[in-house]
This record gives structure tokens, sequence and C-alpha cells, in this order.
């Protein structure tokens, strides 16, 4: 632990609470971009929203250099303009990635759960052709959504974020079609040594229905990293607004390469982590490896996060602004 | 509302911005008020009435007809602005969403100035084609109907009528899809916090559970409100016939606020503190609360 040291205009900054480099070498992604073939998850509850990862994560891939492929944003809860005002702040202009095709917009939002209207819509909306963003509509398949993004992934390495699909879930499409949607997602992106980040919500209010929590298990089960931003076990306070628990998996592939009955072996973390879960796929059985028998797997990691305007201030337990 | 609490919504550029109105309550709205207000009433038709299609969905009925004003009377942001100049803003209110009760009232429609939108709500527990996924898809849609338009939308739920495990998260997967999500918890509900002291300074409690964070990664209610202290602060609510006030919740001083004497009464001489002269300071009585209301009302925490 450090002492604060004063700073000249009157205001000391504490050296132990930096902005998002303080996520970002704890995660120790090579040039900040997380690895090929890697699925995130990024879990959250009311009380503590997950989604200044998903524009951290975002505005990195932007600013890494060439060798990076484009990035796919597909919106199923927040429109292009919020991601957009927000990068600005993170030092990121989205409609300039936009429009260079770099960054490519699915917009989820608008009109997926809208009937279709009867009557046409009154004057032409104003069209812009330089950016154009895909608009999904309702429809009995999550198929659109899969093409649009699809179509979408340009060049190798290309990251691809669903912000969130646990719309997806709680607009009526069947947790098969759902997680058979980000499993064919995550191919797609594999094939391109990209990244797939997806955002879900795992209160725990929720997991007393087995259909969302079958969801939340099962897209767990995809994921090599998965970061769960939660509230404090204490409530509210001021100096911060929740943790962040890191929790990094491996996944052993010993079934055949038959996706059906393709069997996924886990290692399970150390007891007193706080994820465990248990994976059930084909010919029931839960398989669990013993951290014994297999390479220890790094213990997982809690943070304390406070929000500002431009960005998050991340610092180990305990030593907020307000406690030291 | 009083008239004026009406037009001190729409905004000048000269006047700071107003955050608290003051509504009095007892007042109604002057008739001439409601004529000159654009208003919308939307009443969904039931099994009775003749707009009725059999196997309708309420809830995309009422998103088609919100999403009909809002596009026809020039609140989209994705249409161009009206040829006489300003926009305005709507403002939308769903009283009693995914209650069980249909409400039906008049419907009248005039001219604007300020537009408002009324729904009195049916729904559709009872009605034989409603999923789990109506309700919710419906407030997705009006999320995605809400951000390309200049409007609005509070929408109260009788939340309490969920609580169960039949419907298992149901309002917290809606809190998701919503911007900003408040519960007011009455003390009359509770036996425990009805007789408690604080349940005479306030009614209920004010949860803010979730805050609107549109364009932004911190809510900026948060960094302003000098009522919540940034949101630590809990908060208490107080009904009166005149008003609605919304208050920092403290809890009153330890063992209640009557008058006490600082020298403690002897337990015998309790019979006769009741019946004593009344000159002498009213004495602190041991015991139970009942006990102590020989002369007026004791404060039952007074011992």
């Amino acid at each position: 632990m450090q002492s604060r040291i004063p700073v000249p205009c009157g205001r000391s900054e504490p050296k132990h609470a930096m902005g998002y480099h303080a996520l970002d070498s704890l995660l120790a992604f090579p040039a900040n971009i997380p690895p090929a073939r890697a699925h995130i998850v990024i879990t959250d509850t009311l009380s503590a929203d997950g989604n200044f990862l998903l524009h951290h994560f975002l505005s990195n891939h932007l600013k890494a250099g060439p060798g990076t492929g484009n990035v796919v944003l597909v919106g199923i809860a927040h429109i292009f303009n919020h991601y957009s005002i927000v990068g600005r702040k993170l030092g990121v202009n989205l409609q300039q990635s936009k429009q260079s095709h770099r960054l490519a917009f699915i917009d989820a939002l608008t009109h997926l759960n809208r009937a279709p209207s009867a009557p046409p819509s009154p004057p032409s909306l104003p069209s812009t052709p330089s950016a154009p963003t895909t608009v999904l509509t309702r429809s009995a398949t999550l198929r659109p959504l899969h093409d649009a993004v699809s179509a979408a992934l340009v060049g190798d390495r290309s990251l691809l974020i669903l912000d969130d699909i646990s719309v997806l879930l709680w607009s009526g499409y069947g947790v098969a079609e759902a997680v058979g949607l980000i499993r064919a997602l995550r191919v797609l992106v594999q094939k391109r040594n990209g990244t797939l980040i997806t955002l879900l919500h795992a209160d725990e209010q929720l997991a007393s229905d087995p259909v969302q929590d079958a969801f939340v298990r099962s897209v767990l089960g995809m994921a090599e990293l998965v970061l769960s931003v939660q509230g404090l076990g204490s409530g509210f306070s001021r100096d911060v607004h929740g943790q962040v628990n890191l929790q990094r998996l491996r996944i052993y592939d010993c079934g055949s390469a038959d996706a059906h009955s393709h069997v996924m072996c886990f290692s399970l973390t150390p007891p007193h982590s706080v994820l465990q879960l248990s994976i059930i796929h084909g010919a029931q059985s839960t398989i669990h490896v013993p951290s014994s028998t297999a390479p220890a797997l790094p213990t997982p990691q809690t943070l304390h996060y406070k929000i500002l305007d431009n960005t998050v201030q991340f610092f180990a337990r305990g030593v907020s602004e307000g406690v030291l | 509302f009083a008239a004026a609490a009406l037009l001190s919504t729409t905004p000048t550029t000269q006047s700071p911005i107003l955050f608290c109105h003051t509504y009095d309550l007892t007042k109604r709205i002057p008739a001439a008020a409601v004529e000159a207000a654009s208003l919308s009433l939307i009443e969904i038709p039931s099994e009775f009435d003749d707009g009725y299609e059999d196997g309708q969905d309420d809830y995309a009925v009422l998103l088609e007809r919100i999403r009909r004003v809002v596009e026809e009377d020039g609140f989209s942001s994705l249409t161009p602005p009206p040829s006489t100049g300003d926009r305005n803003a709507l403002r939308i209110g769903i009283h009693s969403l995914a209650s069980p009760h249909w409400r039906s009232r008049t419907s009248h429609v005039s001219n604007p100035l300020l537009s408002r939108l009324v729904v009195p709500l049916p729904a559709p527990t009872a009605h034989p084609t409603s999923h789990p996924q109506d309700l919710f898809r419906f407030f997705h849609a009006l999320r995605g109907l809400l951000r390309f338009s200049y409007a609005a939308a509070v929408v109260t739920v009788p939340a309490y009528l969920y609580a169960n495990d039949d419907a298992p998260g149901l309002m917290r997967r809606i809190e998701h899809v919503c911007d900003a999500v408040v519960e007011i918890e009455s003390f009359a509900g509770s036996l425990v916090a009805s007789t408690a002291p604080y349940a005479q300074t306030y009614h209920g409690l004010f949860h803010v559970h979730k805050l609107p964070a549109l364009n932004s990664l911190l809510p900026s209610s948060t960094k302003l409100s000098v009522l919540s202290g940034g949101g630590r602060n809990n908060l208490g609510f107080r009904l009166r016939r005149k008003r609605f006030a919304i208050e920092t919740f403290h809890l009153p001083p330890e063992g209640g606020v009557g008058e006490r004497r600082t020298a403690p009464a002897k337990p015998q001489e309790k019979i006769q503190a009741m019946d004593g002269e009344r000159n002498t300071p009213r004495r602190i009585i041991a015991g139970t609360g009942g006990v102590g209301s020989g002369k007026g009302r004791g404060d039952p925490l007074e011992f």
C-alpha cells in the first residue's frame, strides 16, 4: 500500500487507484487486445451495470493499430449514439470508425420486439449512406441476427460484442436457440481468430428461474474469461460502486468434433471462488476435474471500482479513496 | 396538478431548470389548461368492445398506438421537425401496467401545446394469449421507440402481484430494460414498520433501484442530487393532504421525542403518578407501552 503524496494543486491523487489501466494491467493482454479465439463473458446485476467494461474493450480494440480486424457491435439494449458519446469520453471516435468500416453496428433494439407496423411509416427516414446501420426486425428465429453478424465480420482478429444477450432470452427465444446462437457466433469468431464478448444479466433474484439459470450456466460454460460485476454486499457506497470478479477458465476439448456430442471438461477452481460451474452436455454427465489433477488455474481476482465521468477507477479491495 | 406546475415544465432559455415541483393535490386542473393541452387517451379494447380482435396481444396493441402518436404527431427524432417551428415533448403515462383490472374512460384529443398520453391499463394475466415475454417485449420495444423520439414514459406497475414464485424474476427482467426504477414501499403494509417511531414522521420508503445513464458511464443524478447524497442516503416519503414529499430518511432520536424527566420515577409510584397533580412533570413510567397512557397519549417507547 502506498501513502498519498500531496500534489501542489491541493488535491491528492491516490496512486493505487488508476483508471482503466489498472484493469488492463491485471488482464495482461498483449497490446491490450484479448487473446485470439477467446470468449469473454461479462455478467452484471441491476445494481451494478457492466456496460463500463464493454466500452473499455471497444475503445481498446479501436485504438489498436492495424493487425486487428474490425469490430462488430450488436446493440440489443443500447443505440449507437450511446456508445458513440461514451466513446468520445474514452478517446475514440465511433462515427469515424463506422465510416471507415472499422466498426459495424447492428441495431437490435429499435425494431427487434416491435410488430411490423401495418401502415407505412411517414416521411422517409434520412439516409446516411456513408455509415449504414443494420437494423434487425422481429422474426421467429435468431437466424437473421446470426446472418447479419456473419456478413459484418471482416478481417482477422476481429471483435464481436453482444450487448446484451439476456434480452434475447427474455424476448421469448428459447434457451436452446439463444445458446445455440452464442455457440454459432463463437465458432464464426474463432474461425477468424477473433474474440467474442458477451454481456448478460445474472442477478441472484433471477436465479430461481430454471430457464434463466440454464441460460447463464450454458453461456458461462463457453467462456474463457468471466468478469462478474456486482454491487457490494454491504450496500451502496459513494466511493465504491461495486466489484469486478475476474475468473479465468480453461477448456479441455476431450470429445469429438461434432458439436452435439461435444463433451466439455472443466477444471473447477479452488473452493473459495465465486463461480462454481457444472456443465451437462449431450450424454448427461457432469464432469468435474479436480484441480489437483489439472494444471492450477489462476485464482479469481476481485477488484473494486468506482465509475467517473470519463474513466473508471479500479483498486484492490479495501483501499478506496475514502478508506485510506 | 395546479396549473402553474403544468406550464413550468415548458422549458425557457432564461429561467433556471426546476427539479422540484410542488403539486397541491387538493387543487384540480382548470378546464382551460386541459383544453389547451394536447391529450391523447389510449384505450385497449376488451372482449366486450367493438374494436376487439380475437387473440390480440394487448401490449402489442398499446405499443402500436403509442408508436402511432409518436410518429404521426411529430415526436419522432427520425422525422424532420414540423414546419411550424419548435417541437414539443411528449409525456407518456401508463398507469398500473400488468394489473388484472381494466379501467375505461372517455377519450378526447385536442390541440398542441404540451402533449401527454394517458393510458389506463388492462391486462392480461387473465388474457388467454399473453405470455410472460409479452410484457418484457413491450418494455424493450418501448425503450427502442423512445430512444428515437422526444418523449419520456412513466409506467407504474403493481409489482407486488408478481412477488410470488409463479413468475420468478419477471419484474427484475423488466427493471433491466428500463432506464430508471423507483419503488414506493409504504409502512402501512408492514406491522413492524407501522408501529415504529419513524412511521410518525414518514409514511414509507422511497427506493431508487436504478438511475438513467443514457450516453454516459455514470448517472448524472448521482453527482447532482443533494437529496440522495450521491446515492447513499435512504429516502422516505410523506403523503399529506396537499403534498407528496420525498425526503432524506433519518431515524428519529432513540426513545421517542416526548417530554421526559431527567430523574427516573420509582416503579411503586407508578399508579400515583398517573393520578397525580397536573403541575408535576409527566413521569417516565417503566413497563409496557400501554401503561403510561394516563394523561393523553403517551409515547409507547418512553420508559
